[in-house]
């Protein structure tokens, strides 16, 4: 079975026999199949998020599986007791609010990967409007990366909440695509 | 071409296991193994006493120093799988120890008069204790060649303070604390004068001196308080190990002597023609049948320091040994000659002396020795005028162990184990009875020994650690230079002792440990970013320049650095703060730029601050040097220094 790490290899070795990102033409189809493989991947992390919250936090009423953005969010906000930095939370509160705080630190840098994809998959939208394939493209693979650590983050989290199923759904990813 | 590759790999693969099956076989049961391998019941037995399957846990911690290496090894008990190597007198390249601003300014503190040493003789270290129990909160060690102490914190692991005597030439049987961690003791080794100046050795006897200093530990700040720490001048014996009392011998500090002969050698043509005929050190060091342990009342030389009775020698304050003895605070009882173990018993009524040279444990009673000095009954005095108690009134007995008797640790209840070098032995005896209960072999030339919470009031027994100084024929050969080997043996209660492991430790001769429940210890995952002054958060990055001091605030996150790409001019002196904005458990990231002596080890929350001059024009990659991530090789930049 195909994993999300062989995915990562294959795009490694393929990007090797390029000679430099920015020295290539890139076109409108290049984006477009960089999009449809980053609404594959954020359509399984939106079930992966479904699926961890309500064995992440306490308060399961932020778990929201038609909005798993908020939810994902949310989950932060948990953590952060009203606080807009999570140094300034007492550990001993965020375990209070939560299961598992080691899954809840995965899951919570996972989310910040998740905000990474989201940022930039506005930028890339604005860039193909303008018709800039290149920056799109490359645009499209960044948020790409960030999609996938917040899948194997999120795989950890799974772990350590000993969620197998989510924790197979994320490790199928590659195959499934 | 690839799907030939794989066919390729396949077959390869099918005849090594298509080999493996004809040759040695697939041993499926208990017994096939066994027989396989030749092992015997006891040794199965002794392998599931000690193998931790993937993610148990180990049940003890050792922290033993790490001898030449400057360093501390932390290795788990009962696996003996080592956990880490705690960068601490001398750089340590993977926690890039030494490599960056923070770690290079507290290998600095350790500086002797303004030269850098970059190499440390680690030999005590000492766990802080509160009611004379391990508490699990510091760690202190000891380098002997160039008298230093360091502070190991053990919520991150990480060494946060060095601190130089001023006063001594060499050290040895540190770092022990006193019960609460009031003061960590530091014993001078090989007398010399205090002032940094050349002394004659024909006046050795009038200006050359030992002493045992006391360094205050200021716990809240998790610091040795330089100011408040005072030395207590001893005669130019060679002080050796030392403990502190604890009960009713609290307020008192123990610590052997050896050299009471005050000898000096010369042996050989050196350039020195008055010496030179001269028997060795090692004759007239041990000419005497006994030497001394000196007695301290700590309590009472802290109230001279606080009444200000103390003289300043490079800027550290000194006790005379006039003003100890006419406070009735330093005295003197023969040991058996040449002794190193200095041991107190848990309830602190008891001090287990074992010579070296002697085939005696000598086992001192507190209350004999108290009652003589209360009332100042004393056998004599020395050249200095010490008080010296009587020998065999201050013994509660001597117990005949063998060959070479060197340290003894607590077991449980009134059992002692004693390490016997010249033997190759561990002893077990009761130390209130004195009879030998059982002695065992080890592979060999034990030096200290270690037993779970052996120095505290409440030792654990269950295991024992045989420091052995050499390997010989243990282990698969290395070339000339052998590994140390630790032998963990079983000592539960009502069972004979059993050797359960042997562990090569290739890192420097680990003279001293000591074993602490695990439990006991609380150590962090991850920093708390606001903790660094020069936090870079997401989104702030920034090159600044002024003049041609050129600031980069920079952030790692799995799998890139911002900024990426950086330029500067040759001259201009960099400052470059990292951070590492990640959070989760284990997720470091490293950093260096090639071909500079830059490397940092960012851990999940922690900033990292390189300061360097790049003198040459050119192309300098950095990248992240731990593996971490998918696409860790891409996680790179360029520093970009035009002409």
């Amino acid at each position: 079975m195909k994993s999300i790490f062989t995915k990562v290899v294959l795009t490694i070795g393929l990007a090797s026999l390029v000679m430099s990102g920015s020295a290539m033409a890139y076109t409108k189809a290049d984006y477009e199949k960089k999009v449809k493989t980053n609404e594959f991947y954020v359509g399984v992390v939106a079930a992966v998020i479904n699926g961890l919250c309500p064995k992440l936090v306490v308060d399961a009423s932020v778990c929201n599986p038609k909005d798993p953005v908020g939810t994902a969010v949310g989950i932060q906000n948990v953590m952060l007791h009203g606080e807009e930095d999570i140094d300034d939370v007492d550990e001993d509160l965020i375990e209070q609010s939560v299961h598992n705080i080691d899954a809840a630190f995965q899951f919570y840098d996972a989310v910040e990967q998740f905000k990474g994809f989201l940022g930039q998959k506005a930028d890339n939208a604005k860039y193909a409007a303008a018709g800039d394939w290149k920056n799109a493209t490359i645009g499209e693979e960044q948020a790409w990366q960030y999609i996938v650590k917040t899948a194997s983050r999120s795989a950890f989290a799974a772990d350590m909440l000993g969620d197998t199923k989510t924790s197979k759904m994320i490790r199928d990813l590659a195959a499934d695509y | 071409m690839l799907e030939n590759v794989s066919k390729a790999l396949k077959g390869a693969l099918l005849t090594c296991v298509a080999v493996g099956v004809a040759g040695s076989g697939f041993a499926q049961s208990l017994e096939e193994v066994k027989t396989q391998r030749g092992l015997t019941d006891k040794d199965i037995l002794a392998a599931a006493k000690t193998y931790t399957p993937s993610g148990m846990k180990d049940e003890y911690y050792v922290f033993s120093s790490g001898g030449q290496a400057g360093q501390v090894i932390v290795y788990g008990v009962p696996s003996m799988r080592i956990l880490k190597y705690i960068g601490v007198f001398t750089p340590e390249p993977w926690q890039g120890w030494g490599f960056d601003k923070h770690s290079k300014d507290i290998l600095a503190q350790g500086k002797i008069r303004g030269k850098e040493i970059t190499w440390g003789d680690t030999h005590h270290p000492g766990l802080s204790e509160t009611k004379g129990d391990y508490d699990g909160q510091y760690l202190f060690i000891n380098d002997k060649a160039n008298p230093r102490v360091a502070v190991i914190d053990l919520k991150t692991f990480e060494t946060t303070q060095i601190v130089v005597n001023p006063i001594f030439k060499s050290e040895h049987g540190s770092t022990i604390v006193t019960p609460n961690t009031e003061y960590v003791i530091e014993v001078a080794q090989y007398a010399a004068p205090f002032e940094d100046k050349y002394v004659p050795l024909e006046d050795y006897n009038d200006k050359y001196r030992g002493g045992v200093t006391y360094w205050k530990f200021d716990r809240k700040k998790g610091k040795i308080d330089i100011k408040r720490s005072f030395t207590v001048e001893l005669p130019p014996y060679m002080q050796d190990v030392t403990d502190a009392g604890k009960g009713p011998s609290y307020g008192w500090s123990f610590t052997n002597t050896v050299n009471s002969e005050r000898y000096q050698g010369g042996f050989g043509n050196g350039n020195v023609p008055e010496f030179s005929k001269r028997l060795p050190n090692e004759a007239g060091m041990s000419a005497k049948d006994t030497d001394y342990m000196t007695i301290v009342n700590w309590k009472a030389a802290e109230k001279l320091f606080q009444q200000g009775k103390y003289k300043k020698i490079n800027d550290h304050a000194v006790i005379s040994m006039d003003d100890m003895v006419k406070a009735n605070a330093l005295f003197l009882v023969p040991e058996p000659k040449s002794p190193h173990g200095n041991d107190v018993s848990p309830d602190g009524t008891h001090i287990i002396v074992a010579g070296k040279l002697d085939t005696h444990a000598s086992v001192y009673s507190w209350t004999k020795m108290k009652n003589m000095i209360d009332s100042k009954d004393f056998a004599s005095t020395d050249p200095y005028g010490l008080p010296i108690l009587d020998l065999k009134r201050s013994l509660a007995r001597q117990v005949n162990l063998g060959l070479g008797p060197l340290h003894t640790q607590y077991g449980k209840g009134d059992s002692v184990y004693t390490s016997l070098y010249v033997e190759s032995s561990i002893v077990h005896w009761n130390y209130k009875t004195g009879k030998v209960l059982e002695k065992m072999p080890i592979n060999y030339n034990v030096g200290h020994l270690v037993t779970a919470e052996g120095d505290t009031v409440d030792p654990d027994g269950k295991y024992l650690i045989s420091l052995n100084k050499l390997a010989i024929d243990r282990f698969l050969g290395v070339g000339p230079l052998h590994p140390q080997n630790h032998q963990l043996i079983d000592i539960k209660k009502g069972q004979p002792m059993q050797l359960l492991y042997d562990m090569p430790l290739p890192l420097g001769e680990p003279h001293y440990a000591q074993m602490i429940k695990a439990d006991k210890l609380k150590p962090i995952v991850r920093y708390k970013k606001k903790s660094f002054k020069h936090r870079v958060r997401p989104g702030r990055e920034k090159v600044v320049r002024n003049g041609n001091n050129v600031t980069i605030y920079s952030t790692a996150i799995r799998s890139h650095y911002s900024p990426e790409v950086i330029k500067v001019k040759v001259g201009d002196k960099i400052t470059w703060h990292m951070s590492n904005v990640e959070r989760a458990q284990d997720q470091t990231h490293g950093f260096t730029v090639d071909g500079l002596n830059i490397h940092g080890s960012l851990e999940p929350g922690e900033t990292s601050t390189f300061e360097f001059v790049v003198d040459k024009e050119g192309v300098y990659p950095f990248y992240c040097t731990e593996f971490c991530s998918a696409l860790h090789l891409e996680m790179t930049g360029y520093l970009l220094v035009e002409p």
